[in-house]
């Protein structure tokens, strides 16, 4: 799993718990993040760089939530909805994202 | 009536000399795409904590985290400025919400600490912080489901941001009775945590749990004196 290309952008209005999650999300080999904590912020660094997964944590709040999941939908982008804060589940939801990806080649 | 059968044998094992964990859903580097939860129920990671050791600063949020000591001490201290140490015949509830680090260290020097974790999705996402501990009644009575979590504030038990109630009790050997689920979207994860007990049919040892869904009760028989089981009554879908 860490050595597979995965280029991942993380959301989360708590910029402590941020800061952690781009750094578990930088873990891999070959794993770029890309850390945004500013909601309105999150679309346009969507739109300007290569994303494979968009993973959500505090904040993910309406409309702009609907609205990304309709753009994920319609960019290929994997969406994760975080829970727990640390690695106990993450790397748990990005091994079922390449399982999936994995089925659907 | 609907069921999974989850053995002791089968669950996730990590032994990292200071913790020894046995995780019943996909967990770090355990992952079991069949298990990755039952309903809202993400996790329950059976932990064994060696002396004066333990898990040190770390975060969570979005996430109703469950602590409940099986044996020894248990030393928490948290962003909100909590400090305490939760005993066997406690239990401990937090709301992460937007957003807490905690540490959690066996508060011996000599003897292990064995605790049950459990984390159920909220209700509600991004709701404020909170922790609350408090004791149990005594387990010991036999023969006696004791409600230790609800969604109540004003209910007996520990209360969290979801429709999940916990109920605990001892029974002896040959005791019968029945759980009424609280709602009809719920299912039951029954995990025994002593002895046995026969479920709807299943004969379950120690560690061994079941899922129940689509039934508006279940019935269960204690096998042998002395054992313990815990009732997770969960929503098994978001409303």
């Amino acid at each position: 799993m860490l050595h597979t290309p995965i280029n991942f952008v993380a959301f989360n209005s708590n910029a402590p718990i941020l800061r952690i999650l781009v750094r578990i999300l930088r873990r891999g080999t070959s794993w770029e993040c890309i850390g945004v904590s500013e909601i309105e912020q999150l679309q346009s660094t969507l739109e300007n760089n290569p994303t494979d997964v968009l993973v959500i944590g505090v904040g993910g709040k309406e409309p702009y939530l609907s609205e990304l999941e309709t753009y994920c939908a319609n960019n290929d982008i994997h969406l994760i909805h975080h829970y727990g804060g640390g690695s106990g589940l993450l790397f748990n939801s990005i091994q079922a994202y390449l399982d999936q990806k994995e089925q659907t080649r | 009536m609907k069921q999974v059968l989850h053995p002791a044998d089968q669950r996730g094992a990590a032994n990292h000399g200071w913790l020894n964990s046995h995780h019943s859903f996909s967990f770090a580097n355990y992952y079991n795409p069949q298990k990755m939860n039952f309903g809202l129920l993400r996790v329950l990671n059976d932990d064994t904590v060696a002396p004066g050791m333990g898990f040190g600063k770390h975060p969570h949020d979005n996430m109703e985290i469950i602590s409940i000591p099986l044996s020894g001490d248990l030393e928490h201290e948290d962003s909100m400025g909590n400090k305490a140490i939760i005993k066997e015949g406690e239990i401990q509830a937090m709301s992460a919400g937007t957003g807490i680090f905690h540490s959690e260290y066996n508060a011996s020097k000599t003897d292990e600490v064995k605790f049950l974790q459990i984390w159920i999705f909220p209700r509600e996402k991004d709701v404020t912080p909170r922790y609350d501990q408090i004791l149990l009644p005594d387990l010991s009575k036999a023969n006696t489901l004791h409600q230790v979590l609800s969604p109540n504030p004003n209910d007996a038990g520990i209360w969290v941001h979801q429709d999940t109630w916990f109920n605990m009790g001892t029974f002896d050997q040959g005791k019968s009775q029945s759980y009424g689920v609280q709602k009809a979207e719920n299912g039951v994860y029954a995990f025994v945590i002593d002895g046995s007990f026969e479920i709807e049919g299943q004969k379950l040892g120690k560690r061994d749990a079941i899922g129940l869904w689509e039934t508006d009760k279940i019935d269960f028989k204690s096998l042998e004196a002395g054992s313990r089981l815990l009732l997770i009554d969960v929503p098994m879908n978001f409303s």
